[in-house]
């Protein structure tokens, strides 16, 4: 079942994803990292306002932390095969932005701006 | 249909419905002799993670997947950003699931095309030669297809076609698997030369 409260949503995340190796981080269609070449683990879970961050590191555990955050997140999703996000207003990874603009989302990455059709696709995949 | 054509019919039938999923993928001649295949009943086999490795059109990884194991050491090659270039985190990407096991060569664009990798992910400027030991389980297939998408291309154009001839090799979680995939310090790295991804770049 989906949870939309971003606390009920941030709490689901801390009992049921925490520690848990992802390969695949996809804001909406866009594959932020390439698919399973690295794996992260979620490491905490904090709620601001209506920002979801999720503090990530790498599965290796080596290096630090980093934040992606999630705003407006709604339509929490957890399996065997990962977490999905179903609408969310914007989301940021490092240097990898994405936000929804009508029908479509646009993108800010290090190579510019674009946009693409939503076309039914969930705003955030962490993809075990 | 007369009844030995039948019978066999029928046999051949029993066979695709148990035959293994690498049935359909030919055994690629560069591991002849340096690996075997295994089947899904192979306890060993899960440790290949193929669900990782096999993706849907248009999102990269392999298209389908035979999983092998190293029955004798090789050498596998992977390009990364160099040492100097570390993400946010603090870590470079030298090590990573997706490999090969033949030696880079050629035009570093025709690299990546060939292995399908979106400019976004890897900039593709070093290369690491480390070894799969015998006794590595891994999977092996041929590139799947990447959508202008999947890459993020903000002019919508970079994508890549399915690839049968480049096969991948995926290695799950290597940083884990240090008795399986050996590296040297990357000081043995080079920086390759763009236009000959096969030899180091000359300043």
């Amino acid at each position: 079942m989906a949870t939309d409260d971003i606390q009920q949503l941030a709490a689901q995340l801390r009992h049921d994803f925490l520690n848990r190796a992802f390969g695949a981080i996809r804001f909406w269609r866009f594959a932020v990292v390439r698919p399973h070449d690295q794996a992260f683990e979620l490491v905490s879970v904090a709620v601001e306002g209506d920002r979801l961050d999720l503090e990530l590191r790498h599965a290796s555990q080596a290096g630090g932390t980093s934040l992606m955050s999630v705003w407006s997140p709604a339509g929490l999703s957890i399996g065997p095969a990962g977490v999905l996000i179903g609408t969310a207003a914007r989301l940021r990874f490092d240097d990898n932005e994405a936000w929804l603009d009508g029908a479509d989302y646009r993108i800010r990455t290090p190579r510019g701006e674009g946009g693409f059709a939503v076309s039914g696709a969930e705003a955030l995949t962490l993809e075990t | 249909m007369n009844r030995v054509f039948s019978s066999a019919f029928a046999l051949s039938s029993l066979l695709a419905l148990s035959a293994p999923v690498y049935a359909e993928l030919p055994f690629p001649a560069q591991l002849t002799g340096k690996a075997v295949p295994l089947t899904a009943a192979d306890p060993d086999y899960t440790r290949a993670v193929v669900t990782a490795a096999v993706k849907p059109n248009g999102m990269g990884g392999v298209s389908d997947a035979l999983v092998v194991r190293i029955t004798e050491d090789i050498p596998v090659y992977r390009m990364w950003n160099g040492p100097a270039k570390k993400d946010a985190r603090g870590n470079t990407n030298r090590l990573g699931g997706w490999w090969s096991y033949d030696a880079p060569t050629g035009v570093v664009g025709g690299y990546r095309s060939n292995y399908e990798i979106c400019q976004g992910w890897n900039d593709l400027t070093w290369v690491a030669r480390c070894t799969l030991k015998a006794g590595a389980v891994v999977a092996i297939g041929p590139g799947q297809s990447v959508a202008p998408e999947t890459c993020g291309d903000p002019t919508g154009k970079e994508n890549y076609a399915a690839n049968t001839r480049d096969w991948q090799l995926y290695v799950d979680k290597p940083w884990a698997r240090s008795a399986e995939l050996v590296c040297p310090a990357d000081t043995a790295d080079y920086e390759a030369d763009p236009t000959n991804i096969a030899q180091a770049r000359t300043r």
